[in-house]
């Protein structure tokens, strides 16, 4: 489910992301395995979108989150009429404003299934999953 | 008002979501992948100047490429302050202004032993504390060796883009130890305006043991540890967290 995420990242980043990926799935099978909660079973079987949601929620971390966290400090500059030079690099305004836009779509399509930025950010499995619980319980008694 | 779609039950539409995004943004995000650790330091660095700017100091960059219309932010402390950009900070107090500087990768000069030099991501100092000196041992006496006294420092910040562990929050007290050692026997200086404690800000979200990490090293040392920056970003310098936060004064 992972593989998809990491097409054209560097090696050592893929490799990170596949081991965060891959330790979170076992996690998530012995959990299942484990599990006597009538309340999570329903959700823990389910087995295919929670891996989705965990490499959804490991490309925002490693990649997303971090490419767009400069943006703010950008626009102070742009008030100054001033661009951002690093290490030697210019960061033009175009980038800025692509990188910009890859973070509202990925929040645009996080909030089509109610999930908040905040969601993808915590990287502790278990808090992820009584997130998601919790959120598809309050779907079902009104709406979110 | 319409309910929004289950991951679950809508996890066709899901995967057909996550396809078109990767589609899209994919190799813009892969491109710029390297940036990552500098994009994290520049946006702790706007943190800080945040802090200040709610306690009601104007920030100013200064010291940016004329021509070109850039602010230079350099990642390695081998650049020369000089050829660096930065913020400069002020805000009247009655009838008279105080005005501190915020600076990147500056080298700075151990309390403890006149040879060992730590460069913290960043560092707040009074205007006119840079001082150079030349030296065989420093770049074969060709080049002026930037630095600021620790004496002078009014505050420092480190930015860590790495998944939290004990050993990375708890050697930063080596730095505040070499840089700060008034914190170490909780010798806290009192004068306004106040500067966040020595700060670590780590872009991963800790667990219970990191935190207790977090509160004990507050406790002790007057150090702020940050964690999980992506999922709150606004600790630093949001009105709510003031309360949390430990502060030093002006030295």
């Amino acid at each position: 489910m992972i593989d998809p995420f990491l097409y054209h990242l560097p090696r050592y980043l893929k490799d990170l992301m596949k081991r965060e990926y891959d330790a979170k799935c076992r996690q998530l099978a012995r959990w299942r395995v484990g599990s006597r909660s009538e309340r999570l079973r329903p959700y823990l079987k389910q087995e295919a979108v929670l891996h989705q949601l965990i490499a959804l929620g490991i490309y925002y971390r490693y990649v997303i989150a971090p490419l767009t966290s400069a943006g703010d400090f950008v626009r102070r500059l742009v008030l100054h009429d001033l661009g951002l030079q690093v290490a030697g690099q210019r960061i033009g305004s175009d980038l800025h404003d692509q990188l910009q836009a890859g973070r509202l779509q990925f929040y645009s399509l996080a909030r089509t299934f109610g999930l908040e930025e905040e969601f993808f950010a915590i990287s502790d499995l278990q808090q992820m999953v009584m997130n998601l619980v919790r959120l598809e319980e309050r779907r079902h008694d009104g709406p979110i | 008002m319409a309910r929004s779609k289950s991951p679950f039950l809508d996890n066709a539409l899901l995967r057909q979501e996550i396809d078109h995004y990767l589609a899209r943004f994919r190799s813009t995000f892969a491109q710029e992948i390297e940036k990552t650790s500098a994009f994290f330091e520049i946006a702790c660095y706007n943190d800080l100047v945040r802090y200040y700017e709610n306690m009601g100091f104007e920030p100013r960059p200064q010291n940016t490429a004329p021509r070109t219309r850039q602010f230079i932010y350099a990642l390695s402390p081998n650049a020369k302050p000089a050829n660096c950009s930065y913020f400069l900070l002020e805000r009247k107090y009655r009838s008279t202004i105080v005005a501190f500087e915020i600076r990147h990768n500056l080298r700075v000069r151990s309390a403890h032993d006149d040879g060992v030099f730590i460069s913290p991501d960043f560092t707040v100092i009074k205007p006119g504390m840079l001082e150079s000196i030349r030296s065989k041992e420093y770049y074969n006496g060709k080049v002026d060796y930037d630095f600021v006294r620790a004496e002078r420092l009014q505050t420092f910040a480190d930015a860590k883009h790495y998944a939290p562990s004990p050993e990375l929050i708890l050697n930063f007290v080596g730095i505040v130890n070499e840089l700060f050692p008034d914190l170490m026997t909780g010798a806290l200086h009192s004068a306004v305006p106040k500067h966040l404690g020595p700060s670590l800000f780590i872009s991963g979200s800790g667990n219970l043991h990191h935190q207790r990490i977090r509160a004990s090293l507050a406790r002790r040392y007057g150090i702020n540890v940050f964690l999980g920056l992506f999922s709150n970003r606004t600790q630093a310098y949001s009105t709510r967290n003031q309360r949390n936060l430990v502060k030093i004064g002006t030295r």
